[in-house]
């Protein structure tokens, strides 16, 4: 009889742990225990993707071949994001040249910031943040520098703070809005500010706009790119998950200049090759039909997002307004209780999946995200849990 | 409007995909299931479905501390693990027909890429420490490609030698395996966990190419837990999960095609047979191989590969992949990639335009 190999040890290199979005996983891996969980985790919306775009990924199940595997993308899909840009965000961009189709907005930023920034830049990123961009920074070399917003400016990023936090190695601005978590949407006037200050301190600019579609009480957002001079100092960064509720989908895209989106193609080709091709002829669907639903699933957003504001500030909680997005970014200390402790506590004793703010950056053990994708009555329903439980 | 060229390249056989698939992914779409975020280590039906799959391949059970993981496809699997195992200084030794993007990876991992033509394999194991490594006693790499889609294959034996190589330099071995359903049992072909030795240091990089999913960018690692649990905070910081539609047509293809891989493996012979039979006594010689499907062969008269390339796109409106590394000058490869009465016309035009060379 053979005898066993000799168990062996390895060195795994880099882990790529972040206790910050371990803080949101951990939470998700227990509630996936459970029964009858009312999930107000993660940004995956439950509205279902609009009929127009399902029947074309349906089509595109027969018709899908490889000749759509560009790592930059089919061109046909890249043509209608140039289209999208000019006419929605008023960025001129070249399909053939300056586009590039990412396997998830979260792809995207990835390799956004690895063909920026490297070891001994600093990239700046606005705290409270999607800890995600964590990792992909991590990766990069670069240093992270934090950005404080305030709950008494409503989360809304200041021009001010911005200048103060640049440094000689400032290389790069990653600017998201509306924000995740808090929903926090930059004003006209602060971006233009910003891009001031980017040009001035020759900085590039990110600029996440995932969630740009997702607004309320006529809030506006303006695409920075779309100011003079900033276009050759931008990458935008969009994807289809959130708007079109396609989160499973895994798609997105990057639009910059041709010099950096050719580093960025090289890159994609290397990390992931092509998006996946059905989402690709999907995502083609959705920028090319009609908006149409959008009004309706916004209707829908606002008034999930008023029962919740209602629920917690009956509940005595506080928080700033959310102008866009769909999270509420609630002060859990208002009611004597950090994030962690009662996200803990929401999911053992109400069966109320909540993140901790710690999930989005370490200064925010205070607070509690919590996303709205659920509908009213679920809603409303999970308000009661709450407040039984406390 | 310029004639249409006949794409030989690319690696990818371009399978028909079942219509079971087809139905479950037509399935999954309306019933709002591909929408939405799935873990990141993958649909646990899935990853049940795949371990299946290997045992039912390799003939033996997963061993107690191996883990699956989904992935975006061969190349996302092959950069997680490189930049994941990888880090300043290290070295990795690819041995021979590996990707060229494990180039991009590694560099972005900081470590050094030796490559090694397959030929040489066994023979070139003093030195790559000291000789290749931008520091002493580097952790060490090696990649090889046992998916058998080039023909000539490890075998039992030279997977043994290089679990021994690998052990004698402690070594991870990545292996990409993507559509080694197409070549197993074939000319001595079998998978690295066939050989224990290997296994246990193993990281496998398997997929669905034999189903045709190659464009719904789905894929797999399966490995020692302490290698594969630490890829999945990588994947979820890269793109969070495979794509969900993705993972319900490959859960298809594993649970209700599975024996849509003998179809698949006649289609590529019928390809592969007739690839010989038209090129046979042309210029272009082909090596003769008995499995995979891409071929490589050499046309002597060429100056070089790059000329040869381009005489081809011009003369027989064919294009094929420089295979210079490979087999040397004038060296090209043809992907298997279209069916047999296409490919025949194709390859046919380039004996004949070879004949004007």
């Amino acid at each position: 009889m053979k005898s066993a190999p000799a168990a062996v040890s390895f060195r795994v290199r880099r882990h790529f742990e972040d206790p910050a979005v371990r803080a949101r996983y951990d939470l998700n891996e227990i509630a996936d225990g459970m029964t009858g969980v009312i999930a107000l985790g993660r940004g995956d919306p439950d509205l279902p993707t609009p009929a127009h775009i399902r029947r074309a990924a349906k089509a595109a199940v027969d018709a899908v071949t490889l000749d759509g595997a560009d790592p930059a993308g089919m061109l046909d899909l890249r043509r209608a994001i140039s289209v999208k840009l000019a006419k929605e965000n008023g960025i001129e961009v070249d399909a053939d040249t300056e586009v590039v189709v990412t396997t998830g907005g979260q792809e995207g930023l990835y390799l956004a910031v690895q063909s920026l920034v490297g070891p001994g830049d600093e990239i700046m990123v606005p705290d409270p943040r999607y800890t995600s961009y964590d990792l992909a920074i991590a990766v990069s070399g670069a240093a992270m520098k934090l950005i404080p917003t305030s709950a008494e400016r409503g989360f809304e990023l200041q021009p001010a703070d911005v200048a103060a936090a640049v440094t000689p190695r400032s290389k790069a601005l990653l600017l998201i809005s509306p924000s995740n978590p808090t929903g926090a949407v930059i004003g006209a006037e602060s971006i233009r500010a910003i891009a001031t200050i980017a040009k001035e301190h020759d900085l590039m600019v990110i600029a996440d706009e995932i969630y740009e579609k997702l607004l309320y009480n006529g809030a506006h957002c303006l695409s920075i790119a779309s100011l003079p001079g900033m276009r050759e100092r931008t990458l935008t960064l969009n994807g289809f998950s959130k708007t079109f509720c396609m989160t499973g989908w895994r798609v997105g895209y990057i639009a910059g200049p041709a010099s950096r989106i050719a580093r960025i193609r090289r890159l994609k080709a290397a990390v992931s090759a092509a998006a996946p091709v059905i989402s690709q002829m999907a995502a083609v669907a959705a920028l090319t039909g009609s908006l149409g639903f959008l009004r309706e699933y916004l209707a829908t957003y606002d008034r999930r997002r008023r029962v919740l504001m209602d629920g917690f500030r009956g509940l005595g909680f506080s928080f700033t307004e959310p102008s866009g997005a769909y999270y509420l970014f609630v002060d859990s200390s208002s009611k004597g209780f950090s994030g962690p402790e009662l996200a803990v506590r929401l999911l053992r004793d109400a069966r109320v999946l909540v993140y901790p703010g710690t999930g989005f950056g370490e200064r925010w053990r205070d607070y509690l995200r919590l996303s709205f994708m659920q509908s009213e009555s679920t809603l409303s329903e999970a308000i009661e849990r709450i407040r039984e439980c406390l | 409007m310029g004639a249409i060229i006949d794409n030989l390249t690319g690696g990818s056989p371009k399978l028909e995909v079942p219509g079971a698939v087809r139905t479950a992914a037509r399935l999954a779409i309306d019933s709002g299931l591909a929408q939405h975020y799935t873990p990141r280590a993958g649909l646990d039906a899935l990853r049940e479905a795949i371990v299946a799959h290997l045992e039912d391949l390799d003939k033996a059970p997963l061993l107690p501390d191996e883990l699956a993981m989904v992935s975006g496809g061969q190349t996302e699997s092959l950069f997680l693990v490189v930049e994941t195992l990888v880090a300043k200084g290290d070295l990795v030794i690819a041995i021979g027909d590996v990707p060229d993007t494990a180039e991009v990876a590694v560099a972005l991992a900081g470590g050094t890429l030796r490559r090694i033509p397959h030929h040489s394999r066994l023979e070139a194991r003093s030195g790559w420490r000291t000789a290749d490594a931008a520091e002493p006693n580097p952790t060490v790499l090696l990649i090889i490609n046992n998916s058998g889609s080039s023909g000539p294959v490890w075998g039992l034996q030279a997977l043994q030698e290089l679990a021994a190589i690998a052990s004698a330099m402690d070594a991870v071995v990545l292996v990409l395996e993507d559509g080694i359903e197409l070549t197993a049992g074939s000319v001595g072909q079998t998978s690295a966990a066939s050989c224990s030795p290997l296994r246990v240091r193993a990281v496998r990089v398997g997929g669905f190419v034999a189903w045709g999913l190659d464009p719904w960018k789905i894929g797999y690692i399966v490995g020692p837990a302490q290698l594969v649990a630490p890829l999945t905070n990588l994947k979820q910081g890269l793109s969070i999960c495979a794509p969900a539609l993705s993972q319900y047509a490959a859960l298809a293809a594993l649970r209700e095609c599975s024996e849509w891989t003998s179809v698949a493996r006649a289609e590529v012979a019928a390809r592969r047979s007739a690839a010989m039979r038209v090129l046979e006594g042309s210029l272009l010689r082909l090596e003769q191989v008995q499995a995979g499907w891409t071929c490589v062969g050499r046309c002597l008269p060429a100056r070089d590969s790059r000329s040869l390339i381009t005489f081809l796109r011009q003369q027989a409106r064919v294009l094929v992949d420089d295979a210079t590394r490979t087999v040397g000058k004038g060296g090209v490869q043809i992907t298997l990639c279209q069916p047999e009465a296409l490919l025949s016309s194709s390859l046919q035009r380039v004996r004949d335009s070879l004949e004007r060379l």
